[in-house]
């Protein structure tokens, strides 16, 4: 449409005589605006090129200096390398091995090249290749720390990533002190004015040190920096109370917690602020941590799961560095006195339950120091803070609206819930089994000797049992049997024999598993009446006592296997064996059960990951405890067929990733961490 | 130019800036592949175009050019645009494409065959010829994936026609009512990024599906031409302004699996997208955001209306440059520290390196490795 020669077409409500006049003003006008509108919009297109212009020089000049720094380095002796030993060949390593040393030699001198050899004397050389002993873990932890340092060398790239950010919040550290050593307090504030961003403020709340000095120290960094802030209680009070002075003097959008002798790592603010550019609905954040072992160097990490509420009310899992939306915390009242030890589980539980985005980073942004009698080092917990932590999630309970009984787990600090049980629902415990006779009756002995439940009952799935004494046996029995009689398939059978049975609950139950805690169809149904839970797996023991199952993994080394976890408590996992698994019968019937084209093998992977698609979570319980003899009454190979047609459902395992597995780590035990 | 006999089924909008180095064959690929058997008009608008284009002549149905003297973005420029539509259905079409034979059809036939559908989606093409989208699944964050993004063609066993959370408006089609009941683009996403997101919230809001027809093809032909530094920081921008306005709503939403979700994750999520359509409506049912205001001064003719949406749209690139550019100089200082400490790093490892080169033997062997490596190589591999 032409301003100059209007388009005829372009007057629908043609206007009245005298109007016509006032429309003319009234086009002159708005025309003239639109004039100087354009003018004004051209000079400030003349600063944003200018300024455009300067940005780009600055990331250029970053560019080319990461280009030709140690990298070209590295760079070339790999291109030399390359061509006199192909990937692959013994030749290669040991050059690649020789070419590091030289670069660590040109880069850093001789004892450190010297440091290198040695240390390759011992290990056995390449990456992730570390015995399973603490000091295997700690040199593969050194070594994966290098590794990350190497990879995340330059500030500057840092920094100019952080300039497309439309998003830079204050963060605010809050950081209660009661008489720390002075030389790890100045390096606790040093470590968060060493942060590549920027706009955060340290507001401490001196806690009636006894040291004089502390408070000199305080004094004089709050003099220094402006965004350091500073009060000073007159008494004692408690970590709770001095967090939440603290607090009070916090500004910024976002709240983290910081002890008085710990190290925030220097990109920890970086990584927290990116994470909130990236996820906008992020409520809480939390990241890995490390520890400061006495010996000053960094060890012990722990590489968390994404998001699990279970885990979180069996244990404090999250702990450091946590980072909380202000107006949350404002909303659920910060920290309460009473629960002294525990006062950080209880706060946690209080803002994760909001049904906001709890993200997680798996980076190692906070070193906790181990000092002698902080809980860093001491495992043993005091008893008053146990309780704490159990009256805590006790409370938690209490407000999501679950009735259950909160007791001490395993471990200091851990928890164990017993569920109630709503009602009385039907469980149905569907045996498949083919002969095995023997495997068969220790499997229904155990079952009737050791369930406390009153409403269950067994169905046994014969396949094609054979041998006389088998059938004899099936004969006799008083328990349902459903017969299937076709080839073998375990996801034909389990699906045969849930069209079979009318029951509220499913147990899956393999013949070569013997029940050896009291509790566990109870504490299983706990997990299972929940609306949002889709299925519930077992801790599964081998005869030896050795651990078989703590939850399933997929990706990372295997496509999905059997992990021994080590946690001591409930948690989500992405999947749980077949070999004792629970599912409500009419989740079963709505995600349309197992998969046949899956005979053999990951056909419960298959249908929890389904369940998890379907938006259903798949719980672990450590409560329901039986024994496996896994592979006494099926080989244990793996078919191709099946491999195949999971890794066509679900990708294979370089493209699966498992959020209860931390993106670090390739796999949780043997504790192998990620060089990629 | 004459009012076309026929009552138009279809009113194809393609939005244009000056200089657009593809808009000719674009219109060119309108001309060769859209049948006259279909009726349909062309409503072709010259973006914040002050000169008079030469653009080729298009055939096989009514044409309407449009001007503005001020960028309108891609939300207002659609908008103004639509006031001239007089057909069932309005057709986004970004200049930057080229349709395949097929693409109105197909994408008239969904509409028609699924009259709860509101909005209807092309497969769209990258230039190495995968496909960019085709659908896209919305995450809770409001950052969104194309369905199929990569695959050499569509995922086999899905419909021809399905439902998806929202499209892109680079080749969308809306059905007229929907059009207007919603009021159109939200005009705050000015310039551009995340208003077709919005757009499809919206249509959902009130019951209304978005699909996707795979019959229906374009390909894309360029990209952006503007600096990659206002680019991101509009996106990022526009992505606070939608997660702002639709943050409950994007709680039916999956969390993002990751950031970077995999072809599968898509897929996966988006085979629920009808379910997710029927919680926003039961649960947030014809929401009330609709802020786009209404036509300043009804009895104003085009000319006056077109010059105050003019205004408005300078006042707003005005303010939008104004942040941009507290945006560039907030960022600047930090930048340039982050250049201090590299230059800084550089020079101690250059003195620590000196110091190794005074040392005989292994001075001499570190000046060796180093002439090796910086020596020029004509390797083949």
């Amino acid at each position: 449409m032409s301003r100059a020669t209007p388009n005829p077409e372009v007057h629908p409500e043609a206007a009245a005589e005298g109007g016509a006049a006032l429309q003319a003003d009234e086009e002159a006008r708005l025309r003239d605006e639109v004039q100087r509108l354009t003018a004004e919009l051209d000079e400030k297109r003349h600063t944003v090129v200018g300024l455009e212009a300067e940005a780009r020089a600055v990331r250029e000049e970053l560019a080319r200096i990461k280009r030709s720094a140690s990298g070209r380095l590295a760079l070339r002796l790999q291109d030399g390398a390359r061509r006199l030993a192909p990937y692959g060949t013994g030749r290669q390593r040991a050059l690649h091995n020789v070419a590091q040393n030289v670069a660590v030699l040109a880069d850093e001198g001789p004892r450190a090249m010297f440091e290198r050899i040695r240390r390759q004397g011992s290990a056995a050389s390449g990456d992730g290749r570390f015995p399973d002993t603490p000091a295997g873990r700690q040199r593969q932890y050194a070594a994966w720390l290098r590794f990350r340092e190497a990879r995340d060398d330059a500030v500057g790239e840092l920094v100019a990533d952080e300039e497309s950010w439309a998003y830079r919040p204050t963060v605010s550290l809050v950081m209660p002190v009661h008489d720390p050593a002075v030389a790890w307090l100045e390096e606790a504030i040093e470590s968060v004015r060493a942060q590549i961003y920027t706009s955060w403020e340290l507001c401490i709340a001196d806690d009636a040190s006894t040291r004089p000095d502390v408070s000199d120290v305080v004094r004089r960094f709050a003099a220094a920096d402006r965004r350091i802030k500073v009060t000073f209680r007159e008494t004692c009070g408690g970590i709770a109370v001095a967090s939440n002075d603290a607090l009070r003097l916090a500004e910024g959008e976002w709240v983290g917690f910081i002890d008085h002798d710990d190290v925030l790592q220097p990109h920890a603010l970086h990584a927290v602020v990116r994470h909130l550019n990236e996820h906008v609905d992020a409520d809480v954040c939390y990241s890995d941590e490390d520890k400061i072992l006495p010996s000053g160097e960094r060890g012990d990490p722990l590489f968390k799961p994404d998001w699990s509420a279970e885990m979180l009310l069996s244990a404090n899992y999250i702990t450091h560095f946590v980072v909380v939306r202000k107006g949350l915390l404002d909303d659920v009242g910060q920290l309460r006195e009473g629960f002294e030890g525990s006062q950080d589980h209880d706060l946690l539980l209080r803002v994760t339950e909001r049904g906001g985005r709890i993200g997680h980073i798996a980076d190692v942004l906070y070193s906790w120091r181990m000092v002698a009698g902080s809980s860093a080092l001491s495992s043993d917990f005091k008893p008053l803070a146990r309780e704490a932590g159990r009256r805590a999630v006790q409370e938690a309970l209490r407000r999501r609206g679950l009735a259950g009984r909160v007791e001490f787990g395993a471990h200091p600090g851990f928890y164990n819930t017993r569920y109630e049980i709503v009602g009385s629902p039907s469980v149905a415990i569907v045996i498949p089994t083919r002969d095995h006779v023997r495997l068969l009756q220790d499997a229904i002995e155990s079952i009737e000797k050791h369930t406390t439940y009153a409403n269950y009952f067994i169905v046994i799935v014969d396949n094609q049992s054979r041998r006389p004494e088998t059938v004899s046996y099936l004969r006799s029995t008083a328990h349902r049997v459903v017969d299937v009689d076709r080839p073998f398939n375990f996801s034909a059978i389990v699906n045969a024999a849930a069209a079979a049975v009318e029951a509220d609950h499913l147990v899956l139950f393999n013949n070569d598993v013997t029940v050896t805690t009291p509790g566990w169809l109870e504490a299983m149904l706990g997990y299972s009446q929940r609306s949002d839970v889709g299925a519930v797996g077992a801790r599964l023991l081998f005869a030896d006592g050795r651990v078989q199952h703590e939850g399933v993994v997929v990706g990372g080394l295997h496509e999905a296997a059997n992990v021994e976890i080590s946690w001591p408590g409930a948690r989500e996992v992405s999947a749980v064996t077949g070999a004792c698994l629970m599912t409500r019968h009419d989740v079963f019937r709505k995600v349309g059960g197992f998969d046949e084209d899956l005979a053999e093998a990951f056909n419960d992977v298959d249908y929890c990951l389904r369940l998890r698609t379907a938006g259903f979570r798949v719980v672990y319980t450590p409560l329901a405890e039986l024994k496996h003899r896994e592979g006494a009454s099926r080989g244990r190979r793996i078919p191709s067929r099946d491999r195949e047609h999971f890794i066509r459902r679900w990708g294979s395992r370089e493209v699966l990733s498992d959020p209860y597995l931390n993106a670090n780590v390739l796999w949780p035990n043997p504790l192998r961490l990620r060089f990629e | 130019m004459q009012e076309s006999p026929v009552q138009p089924l279809a009113s194809i909008i393609v939005l244009y800036m000056a200089g657009s180095p593809w808009v000719g064959r674009c219109l060119d690929s309108l001309r060769r592949n859209i049948p006259q058997s279909t009726p349909h008009e062309l409503i072709i608008v010259g973006n914040g175009v002050s000169e008079e284009p030469a653009l080729p002549t298009v055939g096989n149905g009514h044409v309407r050019f449009l001007r503005t003297e001020a960028n309108l973005g891609f939300g207002g420029g659609c908008n103004w645009a639509a006031r001239f539509a007089r057909g069932r259905y309005v057709v986004l079409l970004n200049d930057d494409t080229a349709i395949e034979p097929g693409w109105l059809e197909a994408l008239i036939d969904a509409a028609e065959t699924h009259p709860g559908a509101g909005a209807v989606g092309s497969l769209v093409l990258s230039p190495d010829g995968t496909i960019e989208e085709a659908g896209r699944v919305l995450w809770r964050d409001g950052v969104s994936h194309g369905v199929g993004a990569t695959r050499r063609s569509p995922s086999t066993g899905w419909p021809d026609v399905y439902e998806v959370d929202c499209c892109s408006a680079s080749s969308l089609l809306v059905r007229r009512s929907d059009w207007e009941a919603i009021g159109g683009f939200d005009e705050r996403y000015f310039p551009a990024y995340y208003e077709d997101t919005d757009l499809c919230l919206s249509l959902r809001t009130r019951g209304r599906a978005v699909m996707c027809a795979t019959a229906s093809r374009v390909r894309h032909e360029g990209s952006a031409s503007t600096s990659l530094l206002w680019r991101r920081f509009l996106g990022l921008r526009n992505h606070r302004i939608l997660a702002a306005k639709w943050s409950p709503v994007l709680t039916v939403f999956d969390v993002r699996p990751r950031d970077e979700p995999s072809i599968a994750d898509v897929e996966r999520t988006a085979r629920h997208a009808s379910r997710r359509r029927q919680d926003i409506y039961h649960t947030f049912g014809m929401s009330p955001h609709r802020h786009v205001e209404p036509a300043q001064n009804p009895g104003a003719s085009d000319t006056v209306a077109l010059l105050q949406t003019e205004v408005t749209h300078l006042k707003m690139e005005l303010r939008l440059k104004d942040e941009y550019i507290a945006h560039l100089v907030a960022t600047k200082p930090e930048m340039e520290r982050g250049l201090g400490r590299v230059l800084e790093d550089e020079r101690r490892q250059a003195r620590r390196r000196e110091r190794i080169r005074a040392i005989p033997v292994v001075g001499r062997l570190a000046t060796w490795v180093k002439r090796r490596i910086d020596e020029p190589r004509h390797s083949q591999s």
